[in-house]
């Protein structure tokens, strides 16, 4: 067996207030990436002049990529040795294809008896315009044996 | 423009009741592909040597990935004039490498008031009834409001 290289992270090495930034163009590609992944081909993502007859004045990027990028930032945070329990977000403003989304996740609170960690989220475009908030349970004990997600 | 191949739904052609399905396998080329998009790296994602560590002894998909398979499940439901408002996603369970994934939708309630409507969401895997332990509970508010143009 390889001897692992990762020094995990646990509820004890976090501290409330401890945050971590993560910044991507959202491309024309990165789009055309997710909606092969998720299967979502809805037109406001895939149509162009479909986008410009919506209120957002054209084609905007999945909501969920951009909940995806909040992964990005969380595991920065608190990888490796976490998972997440529950994510809860709303989408605040379209993310345009081109934008540059900066995500912030800080942690807000710490079980150290349950081994969870609250993170709030907040995803700005280039504009310092919110497009994305919302909170995450993670949990940081996933090498225990016992894994089961629990509420 | 030509809205040829595009479903649009207004409030009083969604019904509570209504249910939508959507499988997929998730394969390493997604799990990849989500990790460049979302900028996760995480270990029990990308290593194959970190997956046989754990319990499961693989590695495991991205949670939000499997979130993303509940997109096509709101378009099916609710046409390809809707956007998604809020949204809250319980990871119950893990996603193994060539796992299937089955998604199944059922609209709770609508509120033509505000052109919003409730969706109830589980992801199971294959091989695994109402009985066992599901992957992912959610619930999902659509609002049907990003058409400003003649239908």
């Amino acid at each position: 067996m390889a001897i692992m290289q990762f020094e995990e992270k646990t509820v004890d090495s976090l501290t409330v207030g401890d945050f971590a930034l993560f910044t991507k163009t959202v491309s024309e590609t990165d789009i055309t990436l997710y909606a092969g992944i998720s299967a979502d081909f809805a037109p406001v993502h895939m149509n162009e002049p479909f986008g410009q007859g919506t209120r957002f004045g054209g084609r905007v990027a999945h909501p969920m990529l951009t909940g995806a990028m909040v992964g990005g930032a969380i595991f920065r945070l608190l990888s490796p040795g976490s998972y997440p329990i529950k994510r809860e977000f709303q989408m605040e403003a379209p993310v345009y294809p081109g934008d540059t989304v900066t995500i912030r996740a800080e942690v807000a609170a710490l079980d150290r008896d349950k081994k969870t960690v609250s993170v709030q989220f907040e995803a700005y475009n280039q504009k310092r315009e919110l497009v994305l908030c919302g909170t995450s349970l993670e949990g940081m004990d996933l090498m225990d044996a016992e894994i089961n997600r629990r509420e | 423009m030509s809205l040829e191949g595009i479903v649009l739904k207004e409030i009083t052609d969604i019904c509570p009741g209504d249910v939508a399905w959507f499988s997929k396998t998730v394969t390493e080329a997604d799990i990849m592909m989500f990790a460049q998009l979302s900028g996760d790296y995480a270990p029990q994602h990308v290593s194959a040597e970190f997956g046989k560590t754990m319990m499961y002894g693989s590695r495991i998909a991205h949670g939000m990935l499997t979130a993303g398979l509940i997109c096509p499940v709101l378009n099916r439901l609710c046409g390809d004039g809707s956007v998604t408002y809020s949204q809250e996603i319980k990871f119950k369970s893990a996603v193994l490498l060539n796992d299937t994934v089955t998604v199944r939708g059922e609209v709770t309630g609508v509120n033509p008031e505000e052109n919003k409507v409730m969706i109830d969401v589980v992801c199971r895997k294959q091989g695994t009834g109402p009985e066992d332990r599901p992957l992912i509970l959610a619930t999902f508010v659509q609002k049907l409001e990003i058409l400003p143009f003649e239908k």
